[in-house]
């Protein structure tokens, strides 16, 4: 079997061929273009030949077996102010880590993320880890939340990390948080200009 | 999020009308893309979302390039739905490890699909680039991100293990294929 002949009877199994698109010159198409065109350009424009590709491959060897699973626990905790009066909040169940797609061995680009509502985010500095967790003094809270601190207990993760950067005392981070889990592939990691310019630009400063 | 709206402007202007012309080439084809690796009522999302990312960075949008540009997209946007279906609902769970299950095909062979199958899920994307997009191997290589002579000597390998396979599965060992199972095989284990 030659390669015309291949192509033709895998043709033959397109899917595609027995679905119908929607014409570019129809309506729909017309609403779609003008729908995306009044979005804003959230991401701050940067030259693309000097803007770091902060595309995050699945850690298919660096997290291997440990990514799949990932599961830090976490705890959102407001701590208690001198006075003694703030309420701490209602415990918060954090997972970390994404099954690896096999079909997708790859992040999306951090650029390319387009925030979802409910998106948390907050940058800060760690302060304590332990075995089972790690504290972080918030500087900035992006949205979703004004805690002091952030607890992320890890308890199921051999090493506690981010894309496999691991947490150090004194480190800053920038972290986001959807549906009560840690974000990464990139999502969160550690702060930089780029990557809080792109928060910047996600939550609107 | 704040939702600044930018001033108008030549720039604007002529912002819009280039995607306006990357999305006419690109809308139909693009649909197709995801129809063939997801189901058919999260396709008009992707989409959407692929076009989005493409009117965000249209400045990388390389002349000439704009259609596989935006498959690579669609394919990165394929991959985020998926992590999204899997943060909604735990059941998924246990389908993550499968890849992307395209609707049915137009027409059955059940040899061909049971042989694509096989194919390791690198192999798998290649050959449907090749022969469903039908795009040559420079093109391929900006879909995946890689070199256009790395995408030459993937496509040549994934068809000659296509090909192998469909032999082989027809009980007609070519001479040249002594071994090609297990070759295959073991670029699956690599891969997976």
């Amino acid at each position: 079997m030659n390669d015309d002949e291949l192509q033709q009877r895998l043709r033959r199994i397109d899917p595609a061929a027995r679905s119908s698109n929607h014409p570019v010159a129809g309506p729909r198409a017309a609403a779609l273009l003008e729908t995306i065109m009044d979005t804003p350009l959230h991401i701050p424009e940067t030259p693309s030949s000097t803007r770091p590709r902060r595309t995050r491959r699945w850690a298919a060897a660096a997290v291997a077996g440990a990514a799949v699973v990932v599961a830090g626990v976490g705890a959102l905790a407001l701590t208690a102010g001198d006075d003694g009066t703030r309420e701490t909040a209602a415990s918060v169940t954090y997972s970390f880590g994404e099954a690896v797609d096999p079909t997708m061995a790859m992040c999306l680009p951090v650029t390319d993320y387009m925030p979802t509502p409910g998106l948390i985010g907050f940058k800060g500095t760690v302060v304590a880890t332990t075995g089972t967790s790690v504290t972080v003094e918030v500087s900035k809270w992006f949205a979703g939340g004004d805690a002091d601190q952030v607890q992320l207990n890890t308890t199921d993760v051999a090493i506690p990390a981010l894309d496999g950067v691991e947490f150090v005392v004194g480190g800053e981070y920038l972290v986001t948080v959807l549906d009560g889990q840690v974000l990464t592939c990139g999502l969160s990691g550690p702060a930089d200009p780029v990557l809080e310019s792109i928060f910047e630009g996600w939550f609107g400063g | 999020m704040s939702r600044r709206r930018a001033e108008p402007s030549p720039v604007d202007r002529a912002r819009r009308a280039r995607f306006e012309r990357v999305f006419r080439e690109v809308y139909e084809p693009l649909q197709a893309y995801v129809r063939r690796r997801c189901d058919p009522a999260s396709a008009d999302d992707v989409v959407a979302d692929a076009l989005l990312v493409v009117w965000r960075r249209l400045d990388d949008v390389p002349d000439g390039l704009a259609l596989p540009w935006s498959y690579g997209v669609a394919r990165r946007c394929l991959a985020n739905h998926r992590r999204g279906d899997q943060r909604r609902d735990a059941l998924v769970e246990r389908l993550q490890a499968e890849p992307i299950l395209p609707p049915s095909p137009a027409e059955h062979d059940e040899e061909l699909e049971a042989v694509l199958a096989q194919l390791a899920v690198d192999d798998r994307e290649i050959v449907r680039l090749w022969a469903w997009e039908q795009l040559q191997p420079r093109e391929i290589a900006v879909v995946l991100d890689i070199t256009p002579n790395a995408a030459a000597i993937r496509v040549h390998r994934a068809k000659q293990r296509l090909a192998a396979l469909l032999r082989t599965d027809a009980g007609v060992p070519g001479k040249d294929d002594e071994g090609a199972e297990h070759k295959v095989l073991g670029h699956r284990e690599e891969a997976t």
